[in-house]
C-alpha cells in the first residue's frame, strides 16, 4: 500500500484507499514510521517530529470524509506532513523569542546511530563524520529544497510523486533536487577539507 | 534506497561529468546513503506507537494547549502594546495639557489687562465729568465771572455817587 502513485491506483484500489481509513490503527501503524522519518529528517527534532506525527494523523482522521482516493493514503498523509512542517516553521519564525528545544539532536549524536557495523574503526568514524556533515548541510537548505531532498534520499520517492506531493511541477522538482543536491556536495566537500 | 540506488539518483543529477568527478559524485552517494541509513536507524529507535485513539487525544490536547497559549500571547502582546502606547503617548497628553493650561492662562492675563484698561478708561471719564467747567465751556465761565465783577463795580460806584 505504501508508496503508490496516484496514477496507479485504479478504481477499485482508490476504493481500498478509502476504505483503509475505516481502520484507522492500521493506517497509523503502517505510514506513522514514514511520517515521522520525515518529519524528524526536516525538522531534527525527536520531540517536535513525534507531536507533529501524532498532529497529522490527527488531521487526517478529522478529514477522512475528504479523501476521495485521487491520490494514495501515503501520498495524502505526507503532504499533510508537509503542510505542518510548513506551519511550524513559519511559527518558530513569528515566535523567534523561544529559545532552542533541548531535544535538537545534536549532528555528532546523530552520528552516533550509523547502523551498519563498519570493519574498522577508521571507517566507523569516517562513515560517522559524513552522516554528521550530510545532515548540518540538509538543515541549511531552504524549506522547499530540504523537503524535496528528504523526500527524494530517506524516503526514496521518485520525483513524478514529490511533484504529485508538493504540487509543483516535475522540472521544478528537479531543479529544487538539483540544488539542493549542489548545496549539499559543496558543504559536504568544504567541511570534508 | 541502496548505495547504488543513492549513486545513480545522484549520478542523474549531473549526466556529463568526468571520471574524478564521479568519484567524488560517488563519495557524496555514499554519504547520503549512510545519512539516510542513520535517519532510518533513529527513527526506528522511536519506541512502539500507542493505540491511535490515545495517540490523537494527546494530539488533541495539545493542540488545545496551543490555542489557549496562542490566545495568551496575543492578550500578552496586547496588553504590552496598549501599555507602551499610553507609555509613547503620556508625554503628550501631557504636553498638550500644560499648553491648554498656558492658553488659559494667557487668556485670563488678557482678561486682566483689559479691565485694567477699562478701569482706567472710566476714571479718566469720571475725572473729566467730576470738573465743574469742562474745558470747552471755560470761556464761558471766564465772561460770566467778568459780568458778574462788572456788576459788583457798578454797583458800588451808584452807592458812592449817591452818597
Amino acid at each position: 500500500m505504501e508508496q503508490i502513485a496516484a496514477s496507479e491506483l485504479t478504481a477499485p484500489a482508490r476504493e481500498q484507499a478509502v476504505l483503509d481509513l475505516a481502520d484507522f490503527d492500521e493506517v497509523v501503524r503502517l505510514y506513522r514510521p514514514r511520517v515521522f522519518r520525515f518529519l524528524l529528517a526536516s525538522l531534527r527534532d525527536r520531540d517536535v517530529a513525534e507531536n507533529l506525527t501524532q498532529d497529522c494523523f490527527l488531521k487526517a482522521y478529522v478529514g477522512r470524509a475528504h479523501f476521495r482516493g485521487d491520490s494514495s493514503l501515503s501520498t495524502w498523509l505526507m503532504k499533510i506532513a508537509m503542510n505542518l512542517v510548513r506551519d511550524h516553521l513559519r511559527s518558530k519564525r513569528m515566535r523567534f523569542w523561544t529559545k532552542t528545544r533541548e531535544t535538537a539532536l545534536d549532528p555528532i549524536d546523530v552520528s552516533d546511530w550509523v547502523p551498519d557495523g563498519r570493519s574498522s574503526p577508521e571507517a566507523e568514524l569516517i562513515a560517522r563524520t559524513q552522516v554528521a556533515h550530510v545532515w548540518q548541510a540538509v538543515s541549511a537548505l531552504p524549506a522547499k529544497q530540504r523537503s524535496v531532498f528528504v523526500l527524494r534520499f530517506v524516503e526514496e520517492m521518485e520525483l513524478k510523486e514529490i511533484a504529485e506531493l508538493t504540487g509543483m511541477n516535475p522540472s521544478t522538482v528537479k531543479t529544487h533536487l538539483y540544488r539542493a543536491l549542489a548545496a549539499v556536495r559543496a558543504s559536504v566537500m568544504e567541511r570534508s577539507c | 534506497m541502496t548505495r547504488e540506488t543513492t549513486n545513480r539518483g545522484v549520478q542523474e543529477m549531473y549526466p556529463e561529468s568526468d571520471a574524478a568527478t564521479k568519484r567524488e559524485l560517488e563519495g557524496l552517494a555514499n554519504s547520503i546513503s549512510q545519512f539516510r541509513a542513520a535517519v532510518h536507524h533513529i527513527a526506528g529507535q522511536q519506541k512502539e506507537p500507542a493505540q491511535a485513539a490515545w495517540q490523537m487525544d494527546l494530539a488533541r490536547e495539545r493542540r488545545r494547549n496551543a490555542q489557549r497559549r496562542i490566545l495568551l500571547e496575543w492578550a500578552v502582546a496586547a496588553t504590552a502594546a496598549m501599555v507602551l502606547g499610553i507609555a509613547a503617548l503620556g508625554p503628550a497628553v501631557g504636553s498638550y495639557r500644560n499648553h491648554e493650561a498656558q492658553l488659559r492662562a494667557q487668556h485670563q492675563e488678557q482678561i486682566l489687562k483689559q479691565r485694567e484698561a477699562d478701569t482706567a478708561l472710566l476714571d479718566q471719564v469720571a475725572n473729566e465729568l467730576s470738573v465743574a467747567v469742562p474745558d470747552s465751556m471755560q470761556p464761558l465761565a471766564e465772561m460770566d465771572a467778568d459780568y458778574a465783577s462788572y456788576q459788583t463795580t457798578g454797583k458800588t460806584e451808584k452807592k458812592n455817587g449817591r452818597n
